[in-house]
């Protein structure tokens, strides 16, 4: 009886199922950084996530809140501070004989800007109108004395004294306002509207960006220099009060670098070691999908695959890299100066997302565009600066505003150490209304 | 598991960088491992997996350099045999019939399963098989015989 029996094809399978190979340790090393990066990686997008979600809300809660808040009215039907008024609306000035203080706050604090009016028509046993609608000078308050004539319970000098003190504040804060103590008139005036609560900005930013990484010497490419950009704001700036106001809009931020220290390999002909091979930055991993060009640094260019070097040509290139990010920022300022032009200061944060990224390597061989790796699509930043306002005409403004901003979290999940930053001179125009 | 790299892509620095990409993709999902079959399987079996997304993303570029020279590997476990020359025969034959050489005589995977993995026909696979075969049969027997005559 005839058995099968292996011959040496068979016996070839068995040693080819068999063999057992030990991989070099570089290959345990490679992995176990990597999976090191991935986690800590997923640990930054978790924190940055959360960072960006409460940036969000942040932002919204306190522009709802501004808004709310900012654009309550004074309605002259509803009584205020708990004054007993009658069915018109009129508060009886008997009832308030302590409180025109209390009344004059309450105007400053809420910003009347249309000018407030004293029906003049007032005799004894008559009451105090006040109204927000405008009126003829006619109807201005022409005289103090009837008003302090009909009340007995006050002293004519001390009321007298609230109630110049009152209107001397109406005009302080409003600027709308004037009074002349002499005839004890108030005169609505138009000369100057500085406290307009809505001012519409547009700005234009030569921005020069540059990164930490570079800045605080910790050099992972030493060739690394900022460059120049351009980005541009839409604001709108609510004046809170006197001194402060709040701004949010959109802004088109730029972020970006500029590498010297790469090399432009083109190959005689297609090869696959090509896409492979990459230069490294600060901001990320940067290669060409290209089997015949590639990038490369000077110092990894000893790693590229012998056929790489053999069969490539070698030139010098100069890398840009652009980032554009797409902000909400909401900003507080306060004033330093309100005579002929302002000096405000300015603190805030913004929060936004990637909407442009790319590199362009520009060499003898040409040009040639790609997208750095590994990018992060979201940023948050602190914003600081100072803006000097110059007022062109009533409704016109000229801001000229140095700024400084500072990214919260690395562009490149790669570098973790390296944070973006830019300073810019904004130069805007402001529209008052 | 750097063994069955090395036969579907005799190079070592292929091998390594599927060797690298496989154990990845083996602890990033260990949690999903439900321990119903044997470790070393599942792992082999994402090793292959890997190996044959290179082959795919290579599928189109025939010059995969797998020379000789690129066989220079550390330390061998095993030295009952000369790997190098088995892996050299395996080597010279072209990518896709090594690959449906390896998963129907080593792995035992079917025609079928085969077709859908490499996205070919069961015909083709059937015929790229029988070819690798008949290559690696008529080497091994030449060097059979060769090593016959020498020791006579």
């Amino acid at each position: 009886m005839h058995f099968y029996e292996p011959g040496a094809y068979e016996d070839f399978i068995g040693k080819l199922a068999s063999i057992r190979l030990k991989p070099s340790p570089k290959v345990w090393i490679a992995i176990s950084n990597h999976l090191q990066r991935k986690e800590n990686a997923r640990k930054t997008i978790l924190l940055h996530r959360f960072a960006a979600a409460a940036s969000f809300i942040l932002l919204l809660g306190i522009s709802l809140l501004t808004f709310f808040v900012f654009n309550i009215k004074l309605d002259n039907k509803i009584p205020l501070h708990g004054y007993h008024t009658d069915s018109s609306g009129i508060i009886p000035l008997y009832s308030i004989p302590q409180s025109l203080d209390d009344y004059k706050l309450k105007l400053i604090v809420n910003e009347v800007i249309k000018p407030y009016t004293v029906d003049s028509n007032i005799s004894q046993g008559t009451s105090l109108t006040i109204s927000s609608e405008k009126k003829s000078n006619e109807h201005l308050l022409t005289t103090i004395e009837p008003i302090v004539s009909t009340i007995p319970m006050v002293d004519k000098d001390i009321l007298l004294e609230k109630t110049l003190l009152a209107y001397a504040q109406i005009e302080y804060s409003t600027n709308n306002l004037t009074l002349h103590h002499d005839q004890h008139n108030v005169n609505n005036t138009t000369t100057n509207n500085y406290l307009s609560k809505w001012e519409l900005f547009a700005y234009i930013n030569p921005t020069y960006a540059y990164h930490t990484t570079a800045a605080l010497n910790q050099k992972l490419n030493p060739n690394e220099i900022g460059t120049w950009m351009w980005g541009g704001d839409i604001m709108i700036k609510r004046r809170i009060s006197q001194y402060f106001s709040i701004k949010s809009g959109l802004q088109l931020s730029p972020i970006g670098q500029v590498n010297k220290n790469v090399v432009l390999l083109r190959s005689d002909s297609y090869n696959r070691e090509m896409m492979i091979l990459s230069a490294n930055t600060s901001y990320g991993l940067v290669s060409l999908e290209n089997r015949v060009v590639a990038i490369s640094n000077f110092s990894t260019l000893t790693s590229a695959h012998p056929s790489v070097i053999k069969s490539s040509t070698i030139t010098p290139a100069k890398l840009s890299q652009h980032f554009y990010f797409l902000e909400i920022p909401i900003i507080f300022s306060t004033y330093l100066k309100k005579k002929f032009f302002e000096v405000e200061f300015k603190i805030g944060c913004s929060s936004g997302i990637l909407v442009s990224n790319q590199f362009e390597v520009i060499s003898k061989e040409g040009k040639f565009y790609g997208k750095t790796e590994n990018v992060r699509p979201y940023n948050t930043n602190a914003i600081g600066s100072f803006s000097l306002n110059i007022p062109l005409n009533n409704e016109l403004v000229l801001a000229i505003e140095p700024s400084i901003k500072l990214s919260l979290n690395p562009i490149s999940y790669d570098y973790i150490s390296t944070y973006p930053f830019s300073t810019a001179v904004k130069i805007g125009l402001g529209y008052k209304f | 598991m750097f063994g069955v790299c090395l036969r579907y892509f005799p190079n070592a620095e292929i091998a390594q960088d599927i060797l690298q990409d496989g154990f990845i993709k083996v602890f990033e999902n260990i949690k999903s491992f439900r321990f119903e079959g044997s470790i070393e399987g599942w792992i082999r079996r994402i090793i292959i997996n890997t190996a044959l997304e290179y082959h795919r993303r290579i599928r189109e570029d025939k010059e995969v350099d797998l020379s000789d020279a690129s066989l220079v590997i550390e330390e061998p476990s095993n030295s009952d045999f000369d790997y190098r020359q088995i892996l050299l025969l395996v080597s010279n034959l072209p990518n896709q019939y090594r690959i449906v050489f390896n998963l129907y005589a080593i792995e035992g995977y079917s025609h079928s399963e085969i077709s859908e993995m490499l996205e070919i026909s069961e015909s083709t696979s059937k015929s790229n098989y029988s070819r690798a075969r008949a290559i690696l049969r008529e080497k091994v027997n030449k060097i059979a015989d060769f090593e016959r005559y020498a020791f006579l």
